[in-house]
Formats: C-alpha cells, sequence, structure tokens
C-alpha cells in the first residue's frame, strides 16, 4: 500500500479551497483506521466473492443472518429516486427481478456504499454517483463474461471503484468541495482535480480503504487501477478486473449512464482494450444489454 | 426506438413487450426480454408475487424529428468525449458509440 501521494501537492501553484490545511495520504490512511469496521456478513460476503465455489447458499446463508442488512438493501431499493411509485417489500421481491447472485453482490455492495453518508451541504449528486455506480457493475459483468474472468466479481468492484470519492467526501468534505469546485472550474477529470488539490487522487484512497476492509486482491487493484490498469507489471500478461473496470468506467461514461450533464468520458487504456480482445462489434453487441439492465437496476436500487 | 420503463404489473396490459428478464428466486429466467406477453403470463406473474416488471415501449418519430435527434445525438457524444484520448481504441469506442446511438434512432 503506498503511504505517500504520488504526486506532491504544491502550494503555491494550487492553495487548498478556504485555506484549509493540505490533506495528505497519510492522514486519509488515519481516517480510515478510525472508521467502524463494516457488518460481519458483509466481510462473509466479500470473501464468498472471492471463492469460486461459493454457492447460491453460502450467499443466501449470508444475507439472512444479518436483518439490519437485509433492511438497509431495501431502503436502498425503496429509495424516493426514478419515479419508482411500487415498494419493493422483500428481498425476495428484487431476487425475482433481479437474479440471485446480483442481489448477493448488490446488497454486499449496497452495504459497503451505504455505510457513508456525505454531508447534505457540499455540492455532490448522489443519484447521478449511483447511476454511474451501477453502469460501471453492469458493463464490468459484461465484459468480464466476453473475457471469461468471474462477472460476480467484476460487477462488486465495478459498483465500488468510485468508493474512494464517497469515502473522501463524508470524511473530508470541505476539502472535496474544493475538488468539485476546482473540476467545474477546470473541467478536468476528476483525478486530475482531486492531485491538484489534494495531490492524491480518489483511487488511492478507494484501495487503502478497501485493502483494509479485506477485499480480495483483484478487487483492491481493480479499485486501485480503475484509471491506469497497466500500473502493475503482470497486469501486461493476461486480462485483469482492473482492465474490466478501466474500460468499464469509459463505457458507462460513454453511455451516459449517470446522466450528469458534466460528464466526461476518460482516455482509453489501449493494453486494456486489447487484453479484453474488444474491437468495435464486440462492444457494440454488449450495449443494449447493458442499458436494458440499467433501467431497471436503477428504478430498484439508487439511492 | 423503443425505450424501457418500468411499470406496475396493475399497469400492465397483454400485448406489452417485455423489456428486461424476468427472473425467479433461484436466478432462473420465469420471462426473457422481447417476450410479448399474454393475459396468462401476467395471472403467472401476478401469483409469484412480482409486483412490477420493465415493459418496451415504441415510439414513432417524424423524419424531422429524427434528424433534430440525430443532431442532438452527435451534439452530446462530441460533448462526453470532449476530453477523451486520441488513440485507436478511444477513437473506435466514440464511432462504436456514435453508430448505436443512430441506429437506436431509426
Amino acid at each position: 500500500m503506498k503511504v505517500q501521494p504520488d504526486f506532491p501537492l504544491d502550494q503555491t501553484e494550487v492553495p487548498p479551497a478556504s485555506g484549509l490545511p493540505p490533506l495528505t495520504l497519510a492522514e486519509v490512511l488515519a481516517d480510515i483506521r478510525q472508521l467502524p469496521s463494516l457488518p460481519a456478513v458483509v466481510g462473509e460476503l466479500i470473501r464468498t466473492l472471492d471463492n469460486e465455489s461459493a454457492g447460491i447458499d453460502q450467499l443466501a446463508e449470508g444475507i439472512a443472518k444479518d436483518q439490519s442488512l437485509a433492511a438497509r438493501a431495501l431502503r436502498v431499493a425503496n429509495s424516493p429516486f426514478y419515479g419508482i411509485q411500487h415498494k419493493v417489500s422483500s428481498i425476495h421481491d428484487a431476487i425475482v427481478i433481479l437474479g440471485f447472485r446480483a442481489v448477493g453482490s448488490l446488497v454486499m455492495a449496497a452495504s459497503v456504499t451505504g455505510y457513508f453518508t456525505p454531508p447534505r451541504d457540499v455540492p455532490f449528486n448522489l443519484d447521478h454517483f449511483w447511476r454511474h455506480g451501477i453502469g460501471t457493475a453492469l458493463c464490468a459483468r459484461a465484459l468480464a463474461r466476453h473475457a471469461g474472468l468471474d462477472t460476480e466479481a467484476g460487477f462488486s468492484a465495478g459498483l465500488l471503484h468510485d468508493i474512494g470519492v464517497l469515502m473522501l467526501l463524508t470524511t473530508r468534505p470541505e476539502h472535496y468541495a474544493g475538488v468539485l469546485a476546482y473540476r467545474d472550474e477546470h473541467d478536468c477529470h476528476v483525478p486530475e482535480a482531486e492531485r491538484a488539490i489534494l495531490g492524491f487522487d480518489h483511487a488511492q484512497a478507494g484501495e487503502a480503504l478497501t485493502s483494509r476492509w479485506r477485499f480480495p486482491l483483484e478487487i483492491v487493484r481493480a479499485v486501485a487501477l480503475h484509471h491506469a490498469p497497466a500500473g502493475h507489471l503482470e497486469n501486461y500478461l493476461a486480462a485483469s478486473l482492473a482492465d474490466v473496470v478501466h474500460v468499464a468506467n469509459i463505457l458507462a461514461h460513454a453511455l451516459d449512464l449517470a446522466g450528469s450533464p458534466t460528464a466526461l468520458v476518460p482516455p482509453l487504456d489501449s493494453g486494456a482494450w486489447r487484453r479484453l480482445r474488444l474491437d468495435a462489434a464486440s462492444v457494440k453487441a454488449l450495449l443494449p444489454g447493458i442499458e436494458q439492465e440499467h433501467e431497471s437496476y436503477c428504478a430498484l436500487l439508487a439511492a | 426506438m423503443t425505450r424501457v420503463h418500468v411499470l406496475a404489473l396493475n399497469q400492465i396490459a397483454p400485448g406489452m413487450v417485455l423489456g428486461a428478464d424476468i427472473h425467479d428466486a433461484h436466478g432462473a429466467t420465469l420471462l426473457a426480454a422481447g417476450t410479448e406477453l399474454t393475459e396468462s403470463h401476467l395471472a403467472s406473474l401476478a401469483r409469484r408475487e412480482v409486483r412490477q416488471a420493465a415493459i418496451e415501449i415504441r415510439e414513432i418519430f417524424t423524419e424531422e424529428e429524427r434528424e433534430a435527434r440525430r443532431e442532438e445525438t452527435r451534439a452530446r457524444l462530441r460533448h462526453l468525449f470532449r476530453r477523451a484520448g486520441e488513440g485507436e481504441a478511444d477513437r473506435a469506442l466514440k464511432q462504436t458509440l456514435l453508430e448505436y446511438r443512430l441506429e437506436q434512432i431509426e
């Protein structure tokens, strides 16, 4: 795990917003150590993702063990977003519509993302965040299937790839408000704004958080490397979950799934594109299914 | 061009077309996307306590409206890709999205 930021903060060029003291990645690591731990069942669900022989029964048992987790997943399903007027009253309902393994990874991810409550006074659109997260998860699942990788690990890593944004927004709202203002002023990619204002980016924060929570290594890597999937040497050799999440993030932006006016398609890593054996025709074939699924997932699950 | 909307079961009539698969509790597909729903499908979904489903809505446009949509589509893609990379893969992706969106309008 990196402790020092890759990009030293240049205070002369970019003073921190509203005279705040500069923030370091080391301080973020200290923030993470003070966060309450995840519910035990979430750890179990995460570990079943790492275990290819883990079956439906194990996941079902995991969800059933924790009433408050099931309740939280339903609260997410019933949140007032996107005009769904009909109450989803049971995990059973969600499963009927979405399928079983999908609900397992969703319950896990909903509990992780629901863990952070960003303050209301920061100008951040949580609906767009969720729509993009769900979109990236669905793109990652489709790309993982195309590349012969684990589809549910792809889904979870896709849904969690920006968890660092949510954590920074919640634990350091004043600093992150500066990042958002810088991004809007320069119309740049989010990691650029983060490096300019914080000296590190949300992928590094997400890496620190997911490894603290003992997520499977491939998910930690995918979160860490979703903007630069060639960052680990072994990724040059075969397609990895980091490649999947990298392209999924870009595809979700290209499909405009967040519905955000400021959406921006990041640069594509040609190595990831090649390792996943993608071309125009294979990508195009994935798009209708992703868009269809996105409608029903957002209606059910957005916060 | 078709869009998919999630509707409550009591708003769904026979003849409507499913826009997404419906699964049972074990993940098996009960009805596949593209199925034209019948009275007996709806009764069976009600018995299984399915409360909503994604339905395809077909929209019909005049040529003028289609041209306006094509122009909107190109402008939105230019906006989304305003800071994209310039490599071969980036260009292939942008072209793919453009073709996909324009085909959706036809």
